[in-house]
């Protein structure tokens, strides 16, 4: 299915069995995440990438 | 599932294996795989025991590492949470990882077309050997994940590269009663870290740090030589030849480098199969994925060589890495184990 960017307005494409939770990075450079909103399925900015240290 | 995690654990955690003395460890593993009679498991001729299952031209490749960081630690499990050496980084995950696997392999056949490998690779707290041994037989897997402790939510998308860096220094010798008389060698490399040292300020997430020095005499003579090792830690997006060479341009004229060791950085996109594939498992088993990009370096910089598809898990808090405190628990291992399990068979169908 396609749904567009919330920052960028471009489609995204979201495969179809897509699960609330999942990542999509889109060509605008944002990270997206999938949330079922009232039975449908959106996608809203990813809050941030987490770092630590470590190997 | 828990007792062969419990089994594998233990008896791993009580075989001591710092980097270079992995041996005892590899045979352990290797004895107690061989136990379920699952898979065919041998020790390759760099060390590194690897577990192998079905055919084909789809080939997904676990890569944990069986060496620890030097310090041994007392071991002990009291059926909740595992303490020692690498009970985070990384037996943890290889156990994890191992034990997961072997429950996938009992929902696939042989005929399935797919090949499913886990690697407990040596060496990986030093030059990692094990797996730059994977890298000249130019074997060609489908996808990889790295074992690497990253907590049970965890979905490592990047490490930072590193150079190893040795700076040697010259003076002029002479009587120390009249330091103004000579060159120290211990003052121009002093000098030259101090200057190198300010590159941080001028690149985000660029680290500096002098892990090794070495000069002078308990004489009185003004040092000759200085000799130290600088580790660099370089983010995505920072040219590594760049670093070098402003390396170079802020050592003293009495100075020289040399490279010992260089790790290009890694980040790859959530977009990739196997990334996806481990996602939506994390999600399937009640977790809400979180992308982590890490600090350090890992098997995941160089494996990369063989397939842009990687991505880095495993249970473990990753903060407890190389500290005195490792620790894990049971439950974390069974979920990671789950984790990864359900990550193969995903995987598998995505690419079905």
């Amino acid at each position: 299915m396609i749904i567009k960017c919330p920052i960028c307005g471009g489609d995204v494409e979201v495969p179809d069995d897509a699960l609330p939770g999942e990542l999509i990075d889109h060509e605008c450079g944002i990270t997206l995440e999938v949330v079922n909103e009232g039975g449908s399925i959106k996608l809203r900015p990813l809050e941030g990438v987490r770092e630590d240290w470590g190997e | 599932m828990r007792s062969l995690l419990e089994e594998l654990m233990l008896e791993l955690l009580k075989t001591y294996s710092p980097t270079g003395n992995e041996l005892n460890a590899v045979r352990k593993y290797v004895d107690i795989v061989r136990t379920t009679g699952i898979g065919e498991v041998v020790i390759d001729d760099v060390g590194n025991a690897v577990l192998n299952y079905g055919e084909g031209s789809k080939w997904l490749l676990l890569a944990g590492h069986i060496d620890t960081v030097p310090g041994e630690l007392p071991v002990s499990y009291d059926g909740e949470v595992f303490k020692g050496r690498g009970a985070v980084d990384a037996k943890g995950p290889l156990v994890a990882m191992t034990v997961g696997a072997l429950e996938a392999f009992k929902h696939l056949r042989n005929t399935d077309g797919f090949k499913v490998t886990v690697a407990a690779l040596v060496g990986e707290e030093g030059r990692s050997p094990g797996a730059r041994a994977l890298i000249k037989k130019n074997i060609k897997p489908t996808a990889i994940i790295i074992g690497e402790p990253s907590g049970c939510d965890g979905v490592v998308i990047g490490y930072r590269g590193s150079v190893k860096i040795r700076i040697k220094c010259y003076g002029s010798g002479g009587h120390s009663s009249y330091p103004e008389g000579g060159l120290s060698a211990i003052e121009e490399f002093l000098k030259s870290w101090l200057r190198i040292k300010e590159l941080s300020k001028a690149h985000q997430h660029l680290s500096l740090g002098v892990n090794y020095i070495y000069g002078g005499q308990p004489f009185s003579v003004i040092p000759k030589e200085c000799e130290g090792i600088v580790d660099v830690r370089i983010p995505t997006g920072l040219d590594i030849e760049n670093i070098k060479s402003e390396i170079n341009n802020h050592l003293s004229n009495h100075c020289t480098y040399e490279v010992i060791d260089e790790t290009p950085p890694i980040k790859v996109s959530v977009n990739l199969p196997i990334v996806r594939a481990l996602i939506r498992s994390i999600i399937n088993n009640n977790l809400k994925p979180s992308p982590v990009i890490k600090l350090g370096t890992s098997d995941m910089n160089i494996l990369a060589a063989l397939t842009g598809n990687i991505v880095s898990y495993g249970p473990g808090n990753p903060e407890l890495s190389h500290s005195d405190y490792e620790e894990v628990s049971i439950e974390e291992l069974e979920l990671g184990a789950r984790v990864y399990r359900d990550t193969i068979l995903e995987f598998l169908r995505i690419n079905s």
